[in-house]
C-alpha cells in the first residue's frame, strides 16, 4: 500500500486541543509545554499549555517509561509485589527523533534480541500511547536525517501529527492510534504536499530533497579496530564528568537498582545512573577500570553505536544532538562517530577514500 | 503569607550579624498545623563524652527532672560532630537539634570546640539563609559538674522548639512520596507511593 | 537569542537568582572590552609559548556553535592556537582542568578564573609553577542573553594574579573596568524575609533539582577523590533520591564550600536544570567575610578560613550572643 493511501484526517488546533482535554480523563496526557521559558515534554493539567509545532523540546520523553526514580517492587514478608497498573499515558507531540528512541529502549528492554524482558518497563509501555508530530526545527547539533531518521514522519507511533498551516493533519497508524481524535474528522486528506505536510520519504527519495543523500552515520567496524586506533582523549578533552548528557539523551537507559528496607517491607527502587560518572564502573573490591574519562567517553560512543548494534541489531543514537547542545565541554558525539568514519576509510583504502571524499564535497 | 514582623528574639541589637528572626508562636504554629499541648518536640541532641554527657549523667543521678525530648547521641568532642549529622537529621524530619560541648579553654582535646564554634556558626547562618527557623538548632556549653544546667538548657530548648511546631520538612508536600516513613509515635502512616 | 530555549531576554528584572529586585532591572553587559583585540593578543601569546616549548599546552576555548557556546579548547601546537576563540561567550571556568594536566600548561583565565585557581593553590591543590596565567580583563559574560551567573557579584575586571596580561584593549594594561555589581547582597536578603519566605525559595530550588550532580562536578571547590554522597557504607543518598537527600546533598555543599567559593557561578551555567543555590554559598562568604575577615580566592598563602581558629571568635548566631541560650 501506498504510503500516500492512509487515511489522515485535518483539524484544527481548537478542535484538536478539546479532544485532547477529552482523552485527558481517561490518560495522563504528556505533551510539549512552555516551563520557564523552555518547551519541554511534562505532564500537562491545562490542555491550552499544550504546544503542538515543529518545534523540539529541550529534553527527552523517556521518563513516561523510564522514570528518574521508580519504585518497582515490594518485599513483604510471605511475598513479592509487582507495581501495579498505572493510569494509561498518552504521549503527543513526540519528535521523530524521540519515537525512534523508544523503540531503542523497547528493543533493549522487552525486544526479542534480550534474554529478559523487564517487566516493569513492560507494564509502563503497555500502558503508553505515542503520538508523533513532524519536527521541522534542525537545531544546531541536530543530525538525525544522519542516523536515517526522517525529521517529518516516524511511522513507530501509534498515530502521527503534522503541523500545517491552519491546524493538524492527523493520521492514525495503530489500532491504539484510532479514535484518539474522534469527530474532527473535517474531511480525509492524503498526507504529502496537498495537505501541506512534508509527506513520507519514499525509497527513491530517501531525503525528499530530490538527491542529496545524507551519508549515514554509524560505526562499521570491530571493536578491535575502534578501541586503541582512534584519539579519544582529544575527543574527550573538555568533559567534566557531570553526566548531563545521558540524562538528556532520549535512549540512554543505565540504571541502580537499589533496596532499602523500612519497618519490615523492603521496597526495590530503580533510579537512574550515568556511564560518564567517575564511579560508574567502580567495583566492590575498589577496582575501578575506566578511571579516565576518554574511557568512560570511548565506552558511551562505542555502546551506542558497536554494542547495542551487535547485540540488537540497531543503533542507539537517533541524532536529536541534545548532549551536543547541552555539554559544557563541547563534547560531540556527532564528529567523533565522523571523524572514526573518516579514520576507518583513510585506513583501510587511503587513496580511494580520498578520490569518494573530493567526489562528494 | 505572613507578614514581616521584626520582633527580636532575645538577640541583642549590637550581636554582630544576627538575623531577625521571626519570633514563634503564631506564625510557625499555623504552618505547623495544631500544636497540641501534649506534643514533644524530638530533638537530636549531640553531647560530648568529657563534659556535657557528663554533665548529663549528673543530672540523672541528682534526679533532677527535664522534659524527654532529646535523644541522645554520645561523641568525643563537640568537634567530632560533622555539620552534616546535623543537616542530615533535619533533612529527615527531627523537630529539633543540639550539640553541646565543653566551655571554650577546657576542651578535653584542647582545641575541638574552639573548630566546633566557628563551624557551627558558619552552619546555623546557612540553616538560617535555607529556611530554618534559627532556634531549631542550638549550640551551648555545658561542663561535667553542670546538672542542673544541663536540665535547664533541655527544657529551655525544647520549649524554644515547641512552640515551633513539628519540622517544616515532615509537614511539607514531599513528606508523603518520599520513601521517609513517618516515625514511630506518628499518627499517620506515609504508603510508599510510585515513582513519579 | 539562545538556541535552546528560544530566550530573548535582553535584559530585565529577572537575573536568575528568583528574586525580584528593581536594583536587577539595570544590567552592565560587561561592556569596555575590546574582545578582538583580546583575542588576537590571546592567539599570538598562545603560538608564542607553544612555539617556545615553555608550555605542552594552552588551555582555552573554542568556537562550537552546535553547543551555543564556545567550549574548551587545549592548543598543542602554534596552529591549534588559532582555534582559540575570545568573547562575551566565554563564560566558562577552566580552572578544574588545572588538575588534571600533566606538565606545564597555560591557561586563558579571567577574575573569577583566578579567583578558583587562587583558593586551590591556598590548599596545595595546584603547584604554582606549573603553569602559566594568562590573565584576560573581564567585566562580565553573557549567557542566554543575559549577564552569566556569577559576573553580577564580580568585584573586579583584574584578575588578582597573573604571569601574562592581557587588559580590555588587549595591551598590557589593566582599564580596571566598571562592573555589574547588581548582586543581591545575600544577608540583606535574609534581614528582610521570614524564615518561611526562605525556606520557600530554598524548596523551589531544590524541586527543580535532579541530583546530576553536574554542578559538583563543575566545582573548582569539588575535588575530593570520594564525594561524601558516594559513600555507600553510610549511604548519604537515599535509595531513591528523594528530596530529604537533596537537601542534605546542597546543605552539606554549601557547609563544605564555606570560605571556598568564589563566587565563579560555574555551578548554575552547568545545570541543566536551572537550579540557583549560589546565593546560600554568597550567604556564607559574607557571613564569613563579616565575621572572620576572610575572603576566598584573594591570597593563594592564605590558610583556609575554615581550618582554623581564633579563641575570640565571637558566638554569633548562637542564640543569646554569647550567653547559652538565654541562660
Amino acid at each position: 500500500m501506498s504510503a500516500y493511501d492512509r487515511k489522515a484526517y485535518k483539524m484544527d488546533l481548537s478542535r484538536a486541543k478539546a479532544s485532547l482535554a477529552e482523552l485527558m480523563r481517561k490518560y495522563t496526557v504528556v505533551a510539549p509545554v512552555m516551563k520557564d521559558g523552555r518547551l519541554d515534554y511534562a505532564e500537562i493539567s491545562d490542555v491550552d499549555d499544550v504546544v503542538l509545532d515543529e518545534r523540539l523540546p529541550y529534553k527527552s520523553p523517556k521518563e513516561v517509561v523510564f522514570p528518574r526514580v521508580e519504585d518497582v517492587m515490594r518485599f513483604l514478608e510471605n511475598r513479592a509485589e509487582e507495581a501495579q497498573e498505572i493510569k494509561p499515558v498518552l504521549l503527543v507531540g513526540a519528535k521523530p527523533c524521540d519515537v525512534s528512541a523508544l523503540r531503542v529502549l523497547d528493543e533493549i528492554f522487552i525486544g526479542d534480541k534480550g534474554r529478559f524482558k523487564d517487566s516493569f518497563y513492560q507494564n509502563r509501555r503497555n500502558c503508553l500511547t505515542v503520538v508523533g508530530m513532524g519536527c521541522q526545527e534542525a537545531k544546531p547539533g541536530c543530525f538525525c536525517e544522519e542516523r536515517g531518521i526522517d525529521p517529518a514522519f516516524s511511522s513507530d507511533c501509534d498515530g502521527f501529527l503534522d503541523p500545517v498551516d491552519g491546524g493538524l493533519v492527523y493520521e492514525p497508524l495503530t489500532e491504539k492510534g484510532e479514535g484518539l481524535f474522534p469527530g474532527t474528522e473535517t474531511e480525509p486528506v492524503r498526507r504529502g504536499p496537498e495537505a501541506g505536510t512534508a509527506g513520507p520519504k519514499t525509497e527513491t527519495d530517501p531525503t525528499g530533497e530530490g538527491g542529496k543523500r545524507a551519508k549515514k552515520l554509524e560505526i562499521d567496524a570491530s571493536e578491535a579496530e575502534v578501541f586503541t586506533t582512534m584519539p579519544w582523549e582529544a575527543y574527550t578533552e573538555g568533559c567534566i564528568g557531570c553526566g548531563t548528557c545521558t540524562y538528556i539523551c532520549p535512549t540512554c537507559h543505565c540504571f541502580n537498582l537499589r533496596d532499602a528496607e523500612e519497618k519490615g517491607i523492603v521496597t526495590r527502587t530503580r533510579v537512574w545512573d550515568s556511564c560518564m560518572y567517575p564511579k560508574f564502573t567502580l567495583h566492590a573490591g575498589g577496582h575501578n577500570p575506566r578511571t579516565k574519562k576518554f574511557e568512560r567517553f570511548r565506552q558511551r560512543v562505542l555502546h551506542k553505536y558497536l554494542y547495542i548494534p551487535e547485540n540488537f541489531g540497531l543503533t542507539a543514537c537517533t541524532g536529536c544532538g541534545r548532549c551536543i547542545r547541552s555539554c559544557p565541554g563541547g563534547l560531540n558525539i556527532r564528529n567523533t562517530v565522523s571523524d572514526i568514519m573518516k579514520r576507518l576509510k583513510e585506513s583501510k583504502e587511503p587513496a580511494e577514500a580520498k578520490k569518494t571524499e573530493e567526489a562528494e564535497i | 503569607m505572613s507578614e514581616r514582623t521584626e520582633i527580636r528574639n532575645a538577640v541583642p541589637a549590637e550581636t554582630p550579624g544576627a538575623l531577625q528572626a521571626e519570633t514563634a508562636g503564631a506564625v510557625q504554629a499555623e504552618t505547623a498545623g495544631t500544636v497540641s499541648e501534649e506534643w514533644t518536640p524530638r530533638i537530636i541532641a549531640f553531647l560530648c563524652n568529657w563534659c556535657s554527657y557528663a554533665g548529663a549523667d549528673l543530672a540523672g543521678t541528682s534526679r533532677i527532672q527535664y522534659p524527654p525530648s532529646i535523644r541522645v547521641i554520645r561523641v568525643p568532642c563537640s568537634g567530632r560532630v560533622n555539620p552534616q549529622y546535623i543537616i542530615k537529621a533535619l533533612a529527615d524530619g527531627a523537630d529539633g537539634v543540639m550539640v553541646s560541648g565543653c566551655h571554650p579553654g577546657d576542651c578535653h582535646y584542647l582545641e575541638g570546640n574552639y573548630y566546633a564554634r566557628r563551624r557551627f556558626s558558619v552552619l546555623k547562618r546557612l540553616l538560617s539563609l535555607a529556611g530554618f527557623h534559627p532556634d531549631r538548632v542550638q549550640f551551648t556549653w555545658v561542663s561535667a559538674s553542670e546538672g542542673a544546667k544541663f536540665a535547664d538548657v533541655v527544657a529551655t530548648v525544647t520549649e524554644k522548639v515547641r512552640v515551633l511546631g513539628p519540622s517544616k520538612v515532615r509537614a511539607s508536600k514531599h513528606w508523603e512520596s518520599d520513601s521517609r516513613a513517618a516515625g514511630p509515635g506518628d499518627s499517620e502512616q506515609s504508603e510508599r507511593k510510585e515513582g513519579e | 537569542m539562545d538556541r535552546n530555549t528560544g530566550n530573548t531576554k535582553q535584559s530585565g528584572a529577572n537575573c536568575g537568582t528568583g528574586v525580584d529586585c528593581e536594583k536587577h532591572s539595570d544590567m552592565n553587559f560587561g561592556s569596555g572590552v575590546d574582545y578582538e583585540s583580546q583575542a588576537r593578543r590571546l592567539k599570538g601569546t598562545a603560538a608564542k609559548l607553544l612555539k617556545e616549548g615553555t608550555v605542552t599546552a594552552v588551555m582555552g576555548l573554542r568556537e562550537n556553535e552546535e553547543a551555543g557556546q564556545p567550549t574548551p579548547c587545549f592548543a598543542r601546537t602554534p596552529e591549534d592556537a588559532e582555534n582559540l576563540v575570545w568573547n562575551e561567550a566565554c563564560f566558562t571556568n577552566l580552572a578544574n582542568y588545572l588538575m588534571e594536566t600533566a606538565g606545564k600548561v597555560a591557561i586563558a583565565a579571567k577574575p573569577c578564573d583566578v579567583r578558583s585557581i587562587i583558593n586551590l593553590l591556598s590548599e596545595n591543590q595546584l603547584k604554582r609553577e606549573n603553569f602559566t596565567i594568562i590573565g584576560m580583563e573581564c567585566s562580565g559574560k553573557i549567557k542566554d542573553g543575559k549577564l552569566a551567573p556569577g559576573c553580577d557579584a564580580c568585584p573586579s575586571s583584574i584578575p588578582n594574579l597573573y604571569d601574562i596580561a592581557i587588559g580590555a584593549d588587549g595591551s598590557e594594561a589593566w582599564k580596571d573596568l566598571e562592573m555589574a555589581n547588581t548582586a543581591e547582597n545575600v544577608t540583606e536578603w535574609a534581614k528582610t524575609t521570614t524564615v518561611d519566605e526562605r525556606y520557600e525559595r530554598f524548596m523551589k530550588e531544590i524541586d527543580k533539582c535532579i541530583l546530576c550532580f553536574a554542578c559538583r562536578q563543575a566545582c573548582q571547590g569539588c575535588y575530593c577523590v570520594t564525594c561524601f554522597i558516594d559513600r555507600k557504607a553510610t549511604p548519604w543518598e537515599q535509595v531513591d533520591a528523594d528530596t530529604s537527600t537533596k537537601m542534605a546533598f546542597h546543605l552539606t555543599r554549601a557547609m563544605h564550600l564555606a570560605g571556598r567559593c568564589t563566587d565563579c557561578g560555574a555551578c548554575e551555567k552547568v545545570c541543566p536544570s536551572g537550579v540557583n543555590l549560589k546565593y546560600l554559598f554568597k550567604g556564607l562568604s559574607e557571613f564569613i567575610e563579616e565575621t572572620y575577615g576572610f575572603k576566598a580566592g584573594v591570597d593563594p598563602e592564605a590558610v583556609p578560613v575554615m581550618s582554623r581558629y581564633s579563641v575570640d571568635d565571637p558566638q554569633v548566631a548562637f542564640l543569646g550572643g554569647d550567653c547559652i541560650v538565654g541562660l
